[in-house]
């Protein structure tokens, strides 16, 4: 299959495209009528599905750019070159998809450059802001390639690939500290945040969960991608990435079992509140399932149990992401008299955002050199 | 102690008859004395002590010196109520010069003064109120041709204790306050670099609480001996802590509940004043428990709902923004305190379903994903022939 057989409008095109329209018209009407006439956003409540799912689920799904760029651009690990590019690729939409959450989500959306110029550097917000500003440069740089060649501008392509390294090292740091900061905003929030996940290696939660999903995300684009345009998946690349979610799942299940049991202690998570189930489930799905599976070795080597494994971690860790989020709070800001359910628009701006990436992706493998397919 | 009385009656009969003619009885003397007693946390007895002192017929001399002040200090003290103060003070100590309450005026002032300072050389306890000038061998402050600074060394040297009353006295007070044009200074420190070696006791405030000033005097005169001081030479029993440790609307503080305007709903409702810049955390003074007047329960600032605006400490009165917050001595309160909403339990019904839908979509997903992944085998080993 070349790129010139990809249909573009495919009945799954226009769903995305309607679910687009519906979520641009929602951002519209945030944009002209404020936050609360469009959200259920409220006092106790200020951060809702568009921090916990596009924003923190967001730039954890885009990992893949970080791990994969490090590995090839840094490390050298050749192996792993072909993937790269998607890796890139995804997480430059998942970040541009972040910072248009973030612009919908702060109160005065045209401030969105402020942090930008006026530094505050006391701030764990500056922190985030300034990280998603730059990585998101950095991303687009390193994705940069694709449209130099689409334009056949060789001396540029060139120029990019000879800084690749640099660049790349540089969106790994980034995104060291950018992943794990994100958990270190909830550090602003002890008495919000349950303790089942507040803990002061909250941070380094995040950097490791974000590593294990970057391996899986990668992984499951590159068999979804395969399967979409009927080529052989590379059962290598796949039986490295396994290898490599084996160990980081074992480190990430250590350290938040290490966690429980130096924090709240493990009665909290089996005292059956909704709270500590949605707890267990996160740890079953995300973690215990995946790292048990990964143990087996023909699940581990085989396409079918690495897709299902991918699929337990990407659930999982997105899980874990709206536990932060939103579950934690739970109780305390019911306590405090606040409920909180998205409203349409929030649930119709988080769908456009999917798929927004969605297409975005096939419309770049169609008239980009992402997947290098033949021509 | 009840033998002690009868002793004493016998001695100290002319002071108590002198009392008695100025209204205070032998009783309410003895009360008083006991009650000074027991601010300064000294045993009861040692109230009958106190009276011994107080009534002793040679009375202390005192010499008050005022320099750049504005008399709240002698103000304040004339304020003393229980029993009539300024009538005892007095009766028991033999004030020799104060510029306010001198019977006489000009020459014949300064001549007492002198004639004073000879009868009771290195006897007499000196007073000062107001910061000293220094500035241009400080002429911005004369009394009788003499300046402030002159008259506080001659009279400091033949001191045998010198009290400084106010916060100009203390620390420099409002004159010191920036750009401090006179040179401002207070009067331990000219006594440092003059190298006059007479103990000074800082009694700050602006005013000081007039107990304050009464209880080191009559401690002085009890056991001729200054009462145990701070690294700041202030009283430790009036100034040992912070008036946050002991203010009336700690709870608020510590429960989180602030007035964040003046005339809002919380500061209509007395909470805590720390968000209008309250200085209390970080001023040492005894000001929520000994209040002032003598008019009982709210009767000083943040009583009143005014952020305390730390006058006693140096560096903080006069010197910080009144509404820019205080720094927290000894404990540092959270960013965010801990919630005040007790007794509620469980999830509200939205987050709820939220939740539940969540968990729902996560669990079908990944039985889906499960099933589809591990229950098929067909292509696995057509991958593992690659």
């Amino acid at each position: 299959m070349n790129q010139k057989d990809i249909k573009l409008f495919t009945p799954t095109t226009v769903v995305l495209l309607i679910v687009m329209a519906v979520g641009g018209l929602a951002a519209f009407y945030r944009l002209f009528f404020g936050l609360g006439a469009s959200t259920h956003l409220n006092n106790a409540w200020p951060w809702g599905l568009w921090i916990s799912f596009d924003v923190l689920g967001g730039v954890a799904l885009a990992a893949g750019g970080f791990v994969i760029g490090g590995a090839v651009y840094i490390l050298n690990w050749k192996k792993y070159e072909p993937i790269v590019r998607p890796a890139i690729l995804n997480a430059f939409f998942g970040y541009a998809l972040a910072a248009t959450s973030i612009t919908l989500d702060i109160g005065v959306p045209w401030r969105i450059w402020h942090p930008v110029i006026m530094w505050q550097v006391n701030s764990i917000m500056f922190i985030v802001a300034i990280h998603v500003v730059l990585y998101t440069t950095t991303l687009a740089t390193e994705s940069s390639p694709l449209i130099l060649e689409r334009l056949n501008m060789k001396k540029a392509v060139n120029f990019v690939e000879k800084i690749m390294p640099a660049i790349a090292l540089f969106g790994v740091l980034l995104s060291l500290l950018h992943q794990s900061s994100l958990g270190a905003v909830f550090l602003i929030a002890p008495e919000k945040v349950s303790p089942l996940w507040y803990s002061s290696t909250l941070p380094y939660l995040f950097l490791v969960s974000a590593v294990l999903l970057a391996l899986s995300m990668v992984s499951f684009e590159t068999i979804l991608s395969a399967r979409v345009f009927r080529h052989k998946p590379p059962l290598d690349i796949l039986r490295g990435l396994a290898r490599g979610s084996l160990v980081v799942s074992g480190l990430y299940l250590l350290l938040k079992l290490k966690d429980l049991v130096t924090g709240p202690g493990v009665g909290l998570a089996f005292n059956g509140s909704l709270v500590s189930n949605m707890y267990l489930l996160e740890m079953i799905v995300g973690i215990i399932l995946p790292f048990c599976l990964l143990l087996l070795k023909n699940v581990r080597t085989g396409v079918n149990g690495i897709f299902a494994v991918n699929m337990l971690v990407i659930i999982g860790t997105v899980l874990n992401r709206m536990n932060v989020g939103i579950v934690s709070m739970a109780e305390h800001n019911s306590r405090m008299g606040y409920d909180y359910f998205p409203s349409w628009m929030e649930f119709s701006v988080t769908m456009a955002m999917i798929a927004f990436a969605i297409l975005g992706f096939k419309i770049s493998v169609k008239y980009l050199n992402v997947l290098k397919l033949e021509h | 102690m009840k033998g002690f009385i009868e002793d004493f009656g016998a001695e100290a009969g002319d002071a108590l008859d002198r009392f008695a003619r100025n209204g205070v009885s032998r009783r309410d003397f003895l009360k008083f004395c006991t009650g000074v007693a027991l601010f300064l946390g000294l045993p009861g007895e040692m109230g009958a002590r106190i009276a011994e002192a107080a009534a002793a017929a040679k009375r202390p001399p005192v010499l008050w010196l005022s320099a750049q002040e504005c008399t709240g200090c002698t103000e304040t003290l004339l304020r003393a109520s229980h029993p009539t103060l300024e009538k005892l003070i007095l009766e028991l100590i033999s004030l020799e010069y104060h510029e306010t309450l001198l019977v006489g005026s000009g020459k014949q002032a300064e001549e007492w003064r002198e004639k004073s300072m000879k009868e009771n050389r290195g006897k007499y306890i000196l007073v000062v109120d107001g910061s000293i000038p220094v500035k241009e061998n400080g002429i911005y402050c004369k009394i009788g041709g003499k300046t402030a600074l002159a008259l506080l060394e001659e009279m400091g040297t033949q001191a045998a204790a010198v009290i400084a009353i106010g916060s100009c006295a203390s620390w420099g007070g409002v004159p010191s306050a920036d750009p401090n044009p006179t040179g401002a200074t207070p009067v331990h420190e000219i006594f440092k670099s003059k190298g006059i070696k007479v103990p000074v006791v800082n009694i700050p405030g602006c005013p000081p609480n007039p107990y304050n000033f009464l209880s080191t005097v009559l401690y002085y005169l009890t056991f001729k001996k200054l009462p145990e001081l701070d690294d700041q030479a202030r009283p430790k029993f009036a100034y040992g802590r912070i008036i946050h440790d002991n203010c009336e609307r700690r709870p608020h503080f510590d429960a989180g509940r602030f007035a964040l305007q003046f005339g809002d709903d919380g500061h209509r409702k007395g909470y805590c004043l720390y968000k209008l810049g309250c200085k209390g955390p970080e001023t040492h003074a005894n000001c929520p428990i000994q209040l002032f007047n003598d008019v009982g329960s709210g009767a000083w600032p943040v009583g009143t709902g005014h952020p305390c605006f730390g006058c006693t400490e140096k560096g903080v009165g006069f010197t910080k923004p009144l509404h820019s917050p205080a720094v927290v001595k000894d404990l540092t309160p959270p960013s965010l305190f801990t919630e005040v909403y007790p007794g509620k339990e469980g999830v509200s019904p939205g987050v709820k379903s939220l939740a539940t839908g969540v968990a729902g979509v996560a669990i079908g997903a990944a039985g889906a994903a499960l099933i589809s992944g591990l229950g098929k085998k067909g292509d696995d080993k057509e991958d593992k022939g690659e």
